[in-house]
Formats: C-alpha cells, structure tokens, sequence
C-alpha cells in the first residue's frame, strides 16, 4: 500500500466512524430506552489514567473517591501477584517492587461500576434511593439518599463510596447524563487505545460478537451478582 | 488502637471497683417499702368496669397510628413509584447534567479545529479523541473560556502518559520510550520537546532532521 | 508489621464507612433487648425472685430505647432525610423495617411502664395544683383503681412481656440481620451473627441490670435480695457461655473452611484487632467473668463475695459486649473486599462519629435513667396489701 491510498483509507474510515457517531445521536432521545454495553479489553490497557482524570472532571469526584480507577496486576513466575492502584492511578504507577525477571505477565486493569443485573446495592438500600431504571443501569437519586452507607458496605466491588459534597452514596453510572443524549461516556471518550468500548443500542458490534463468542465474561462471577460490565479475556485471578 | 483498648479495660476495672466501693449494699437497708392500695380515696372497692383506661390508651394508640400513615401518604416525595421503587423524577435530572467532554465533531464544528482535526486524521493518532491529550478544556461549556491557555501547553509529560515504558503496558499497543536512553540514542538537546521532531497531529511524519540526527548519532 | 500476605491491596473507596456510632447502635440495641428481656422474664414466665428488678430493668430499657436512634441520626450523612425510611421503606433492604421495629417497640415499652407504673401516677393525680393536673392526664383521666383493675393490669403486663420478648429478639436480632446480609463480607454474613448479637445483648442486659440493681439499691437505701441476684448471675452465666461458644465456633469455622479470606482474617487477629478481640473479647471480658461466674455459682460463697464478684464481672462483661460490637463492624470494614488486605484505622477524637460524640452517647441514656429512677422508681410501690 502506498502513502497516499494509506492516509485516503484513515480519512476515509475516521470519516465513516464519525459518521456512525453522528447516527447515534440522532438515535437518541427523551423517553425512549436503549441498550448500553460496556466492555473493557485489559490487554489494550495502557494505564494512561486518562479515563480516571476524565471522569473526575465529567462527575466532580471527590478527591481520594473514584468512578473508575486503574489496577495493576503483576503476575509472577511463582503464581503469586501484587495488585497496586496508587490514589486510584493518579498517583503513577512506577515499576513494581519486583525483580523484572520473576514478572511473568502485568496487566492494568480499568475498573468501573460492573452495572450488575442481580445486584447487592439495589437490594439494600433501605428507601429507594439507590434504583434500577427502565435500561437495567443503577443509579443513585442523590437527593433521597439518606447517607446510611449500607450499599457502600454490600458492593464487592468496592464501586461505592460516600460523596461528601453531595451529601449520599455516589458511583459511576456509566455517565448517563452524556449516554442517554446518544454520546459515549467521557472514560471512552478519552480512552486512546479502545481498551474501553461503549455501545448504544449496538452501535459497537464488536462488543456484541466478543460477548456471543463467549470471550468476555464479568469480574468475580463467582458471587452472583451478574455483572453487564464485560472484560475481555480476564485473568482468573483478578477480583 | 491497641492502647486505647488497654485504657478501656483498665478505666472498666478501676471503675468497677471504685463505683463498688460506693454502691456496696449488702446488708444495709431491709426489703422495698411499699403503700398498701385499701384505704387510700383513689382506690375503688367495689368498681366494676376494670379496663375504661385501656380502653382509652388503645384509642389514643389507634388514632396516633392512623395519624402516622395518613401524613406519612403525604410526605411521599412526588413521581416516587411511578416507573418502580424510585423517585421517576431522579432519572430525568441524572441524565439533564451536561456533559463536559465533548467529542471531536464540536471540536471540528464552526470550523474552528478544522485544520488540526484534518491534520489528525492524517497521523497515527486518528482514532483519538482530542480531549484524550487535551483534557476537558475550555471544550466543556461549564469552564468557559480556559481552554484559550491550556490546550496549548502540551508538554512531554503529556506524550509520556501514553509513552512512558512502563510495566504492564503492552507493547503492541502503544510505541515506549525510556527518555533516558532514548535522549542516548539521538543525541538532542534536554530543552528539546516530543514535539520537536514528532510533529504534533499528524504524528507518523517524524521531522527529516531527526531522523539525520539518528543516523548520525549512530 | 510483617504482612503474611502476598500482596497487599485494598480498592481505592475503601474506608472504614461504618465507625463508633455505627458500633454503639447494635451496643445500645441490644442493651435495650437484654434489659428489656430481663425484666419481662419475672412477668411472662412468673418468676418471683426476679420480680425485684421488673420496674429497673424496664426503667432502664426505655432510657436506651430512647437514644438508640441518636448515633444513627449521627452516622447519616443526611440525618433530615431519617423519615425516609418510614415514608419510603425498601422493603428488600434489611435496613428498612427497623423504623417500624423500633416505632412498635418504643410504643411496647412505654405501655408496659404505664401499666407498671399506673398506680402510681394514680395516686400523685389525687393531688391538687399542676401537678395533679400532669398525673391525671398521665392517667387518661381515669383517676380510680379497682382491684378488678389492678389485677386486669397484672395481665396485661404479662401479656405485654410475652410479646415483648419475642419482640426484642427481633429487634436485637434484626440490627445482627443487617450486617448478616452483606453477602460479600465474610466476616458479617453467617447466619451465626444474629444469634449471636441476640445472645450478647441478654449478656449485657443482665450484666447493666445487676450494675443497677445495685446501685439503686443503695440509693433508696434497701437490701439486695440475694436470690434475685442468684438468679441473675445463673442467666448470666449460661447466655455468657453460649455467646462465648458461638463467638469461637464462628471463628473456628472460617479457620477450618481456610478460605483465601482466612489469611486476612488472620492478618487482621494478629494486627489491628489483636487487643480488641483477643484482649477485650476474650479474655478479659469473656473468660475472666466467666470463671469469676463460676465460682460464684458452683462455690459456696457468702453473700457478700458473690454480690461483689458479679457486680465486678458486670462491667468486665459490658465491655465484652462493646468490643464484640466493635470488632464485629469495624473488623469486618478494616478487611478488604479483595481478600488481599487489612486497613489501618484509628478513630477520630472529636466530629460527629469521633470519640467525644460517642461517649455522649453512650452517657445520654445513663443521664436519662438517672433521671427516671428518681422519678418513678423511688416512690414506693403502690399495690394492693394482701399480695
């Protein structure tokens, strides 16, 4: 392929892929429901914590809480692992407090609300203010939140945690406020390397056709909690 | 916490012990004194009706109880249950937030980042979006104005969120560099940025000069 | 410390969410139920010799009724939105039916101390000015008594301790059920631990009500009856054991099962819970009282030795319930969800949930029974001659 039919095809796809942008939010509007699908491919995980600093700005996250943070596993040659997320990410990660050649294989790993379909927060909030709408997502109605803290002790997650400034539990909700106006959530936005990808209403076919093939499957499935939020050939060990 | 434990335990014996010396009856004092009813102007001896009190405790009981959950209909906050256990109105108001990042298109729109959006298709970074190395900005409506200054002070730090070698970044996906070998190998000077010889956008042309310097540096 | 785990890591939102007012709620709950219970068993089962203490240890539930709710109002982040969870309760939630546990419980009490009392306010009514005024609304007007209607309220008090007991089972019982059901905390989620919170609430409802049985003996100035505090101390010893016992089978339980979670609940024994659990729970307010009960029970000791020796082992074994309570929420919090670590947490001194707020609350009661004693519980009792 030469240079010049090579730069054609990038404008050529980037044009096509704005396009399919600009359907989806035409797709979108109020009242109707979509299908949302979440999927993050660790192996694209450049740790840049571009998402984590994104999604700060998009939902005014506290500092020390987050919506979605970075994890670094490092698996040795002898089984064993070290799990770091300093300050969530922001903080850098540096090289793990390994010898490089005992490091069989290191992954970072995005984590984020996993949206479960059977999900523990739900069930024990003790007003309602923690819910599931007509989309299957969980949201939280901050201003019925009573700030007991009780779905914050039942996510295995550890998704949860007490918003101070707004006075009740807080998490991601996969930016529902920018999803259901058609766009995509501000972590995917920024994510150079496609190692979070977001579909509306299959706008991503990818997702749908790695979740068939059976390739994806959800943190921690162990616990039945039925996670929507699907990982792309995730390592056993991770939790 | 531990010494606040051994507190706890001391002050609870010294306290038992002390309050006891205080307290200690045993001996003192006979059995409880009592009033016998019989005899006394509020006692009826021949009365008949027994419960007319408890029959006035129940109804105040039932009317409090009726009270409760008549005012309780009207604390419930408006549009609660009406699509599920939820207030129906907390989902409108999640989703009427603004967004702040915005896509690349606005960036594009009104043709004010047309160049560079062009410029970038060109360039290995074509999928990116701007706001990736660029950050919210100015972009999202709520900062206004700021972006003016900052969108333009890319530094290297910025480059090396992505490029930095680091473990557990996988090779295939993103191109790394060790600064400190990679200012070895190609000899430039330490004020010089990324930008220097990896043009800005269209980030697959690297400067013809740079690539001189390598092979003169080898 | 040296860590005996591989890694160490806990998710960046963990934080101990749950601290002081959250440990003394299931405190104070339960000392509602354990006086509540020891009172009503004279009542509901006719046991005379424990009738000495019916109207202290009904006194002195009420007083801890009455602030059990304030280190939750304290806790929540939003405690003006606390109705909620009687306008809108989730019925899923177990967190939801405790506004309507307490509310019938709280209404249970104070009907029962009406009854108890209503001879009492009936006679003060007799008396003229504001204060008979006061009394005879007390009494609903109705500003006679029969012996018919003393002996209608005899019944209704026991019909009250019947229900009340099963009632504060549930109501101890239930806060247990709370932490029960956090399907993914090891440390909490065992059917064990209502059981648990159910029998240690009886350990310190017995052991509060010996501490005020005798102290208001000495202040009104008469004797301790001997087989009234046999009695307790033999309750006292068997809820003691069995709550001891299931403590240890709980824990000895995750240490067989050696789940990936044992080795942080042994990290977490061995570090930070070391002298709350092993110290605190264990020895010295388990084993300690427990021996001390023994000997007291199995031993002919004087009077005078054993009112002392159970009076020691009462505060030995409230602070056995304090750290149970204490180990229980805050161990399960300092223990991360992933298995990987143990937090380090220490307790702020002042602030809503700090140390200062929490012994207010854990003196609000003890002010507030200081304060009904002297009102309803030194006046004689009035009652008919011939029983």
């Amino acid at each position: 392929m030469t240079e010049l039919s090579r730069r054609s095809f990038i404008v050529t796809t980037s044009a096509a892929a704005m396009s399919c942008g600009l359907a989806s939010y035409a797709l979108a509007g109020a009242g109707e429901e979509h299908t949302y699908e979440f999927m993050v491919d660790p192996s694209k995980c450049i740790g840049c914590i571009h998402c984590v600093k994104a999604c700060i700005l998009e939902n005014d996250v506290p500092e020390h809480n987050f919506r979605t943070w970075i994890e670094r596993y490092t698996f040795k040659k002898d089984q064993t692992f070290i799990v770091e997320s300093p300050n969530g990410g922001l903080d850098g990660f540096g090289e793990p407090d390994v010898d490089p050649k005992d490091i069989k294989k290191a992954v970072f790993i995005p984590k984020l609300c996993n949206q479960c379909d059977n999900t523990p927060c739900l069930q024990v909030c003790p007003v309602g203010a923690t819910y599931m709408g007509p989309e299957g997502l969980i949201h939280i109605d901050s201003e019925h939140c009573i700030g007991c803290g009780y779905c914050i002790q039942s996510c295995p997650y550890g998704a949860r945690f007490y918003n101070h400034e707004t006075g009740a539990a807080d998490k991601c909700d996969w930016c529902y406020h920018r999803i259901s106006k058609g766009m995509v959530p501000a972590c995917v936005e920024v994510c150079p390397t496609e190692a979070r990808r977001f579909s509306i209403d299959g706008s991503d076919p990818l997702i749908a056709s790695e979740k068939n093939e059976g390739n994806t499957r959800g943190l921690r499935q162990s616990i039945g909690t039925e996670p929507k939020l699907a990982y792309l050939g995730l390592e056993e060990k991770v939790r | 916490m531990d010494a606040a434990w051994a507190i706890l335990m001391g002050l609870t014996i010294a306290s038992s012990i002390v309050t006891y010396y205080f307290f200690r009856p045993v001996g003192e004092g006979g059995p409880p004194k009592f009033v016998s009813l019989e005899g006394k102007d509020f006692y009826d001896r021949d009365a008949s009706i027994a419960s007319s009190h408890t029959k006035r405790l129940v109804l105040i009981i039932v009317v409090l109880i009726v009270l409760a959950f008549a005012v309780k209909g009207f604390l419930v906050p408006k549009s609660f249950g009406q699509d599920g256990f939820y207030r129906a109105d907390a989902l409108v108001e999640s989703s009427d937030r603004e967004p702040r990042h915005m896509t690349s298109e606005s960036c594009g729109n009104g043709s004010c980042h047309k160049y560079e959006i062009d410029d970038l298709a060109l360039g290995l970074h074509f999928k990116i979006s701007c706001i990736s190395c660029h950050g919210a900005m100015g972009h999202s409506r709520t900062y206004g104005d700021v972006h003016a200054e900052d969108a333009t002070t890319m530094q290297n730090g910025t480059c090396l969120e992505c490029h930095q070698k680091l473990t557990g970044r996988p090779a295939n996906v993103v191109p790394q560099v060790d600064m400190a070998a990679h200012q070895r190998e190609y000899a430039y000077e330490s004020g010089e940025g990324c930008i220097d010889c990896h043009s800005k956008h269209n980030l697959m042309l690297i400067d013809e000069n740079a690539a001189d310097r390598k092979e003169g540096g080898q | 410390m040296e860590t005996i785990l591989q890694t160490y890591y806990f998710y960046p939102n963990e934080t101990v969410v749950w601290s002081l007012m959250i440990v003394l709620y299931p405190f104070i709950s339960g000392m509602v139920a354990g006086t509540f219970i020891t009172g009503a068993l004279s009542k509901a089962f006719g046991i005379a010799y424990l009738e000495p203490i019916f109207k202290p240890a009904l006194v002195a539930s009420v007083s801890f009724l009455c602030f059990a709710t304030l280190p939750l109002m304290l806790h929540l982040e939003q405690p003006t939105r606390a109705a909620y969870i009687f306008i809108t309760p989730h019925l899923t939630s177990a967190m939801s039916g405790f506004g309507y546990i307490y509310m019938g419980f709280l209404v249970l009490v104070i009907v029962m101390i009406w009854y108890a009392f209503r001879p009492n306010f009936v006679a003060k009514a007799s008396s003229g000015g504001l204060k008979g005024v006061f009394y005879k609304l007390i009494c609903l007007g109705v500003t006679k008594i029969s012996k018919a209607s003393y002996e209608h309220d005899q019944k209704v008090i026991k019909a009250l301790a019947v229900i009340g007991i099963p009632f504060a089972c549930i109501l101890t019982g239930y806060v247990g059920f709370v932490f029960a059901a956090v399907k993914t905390n090891m440390w909490w989620s065992s059917a064990l631990t209502p059981v648990v919170f159910i029998l240690s609430a009886m350990v310190c409802g017995l052991a509060f009500t010996i501490i005020l049985y005798h102290v208001h003996a000495k202040l009104t100035k008469t004797a301790v009856s001997s087989d009234c505090v046999r009695g307790l101390v033999r309750y006292l010893w068997g809820f003691l054991l069995f709550a001891i016992t299931l403590e240890l089978l709980e824990l000895l339980h995750l240490a067989y099962y050696e789940t990936d979670y044992w080795s942080i609940i042994r990290e977490m024994l061995e570090g930070n819970l070391a002298m709350s659990y092993w110290g605190a729970q264990v020895v010295v307010g388990g084993v300690i009282p427990l021996l001390l009960l023994s000997y007291i029970l199995f031993v002919n000791v004087s009077e005078r030795t054993r009112s002392m020796l159970a009076y020691f082992s009462s505060f030995l074994l409230i602070l056995q319930v304090f750290s149970m309570r204490w180990n229980v929420v805050i161990g399960g919090q300092l223990l991360s969800k992933t298995y990987l670590g143990v937090q380090e947490w220490n307790l702020e001194i002042g602030g809503r949930e700090g140390l200062v707020a929490g012994v207010m609350v854990v003196l609000a009661p003890v002010v507030l029974l200081a304060i009904l004693r002297k009102w309803l519980l030194t006046d004689p009792e009035v009652r008919p001659g011939s029983i």
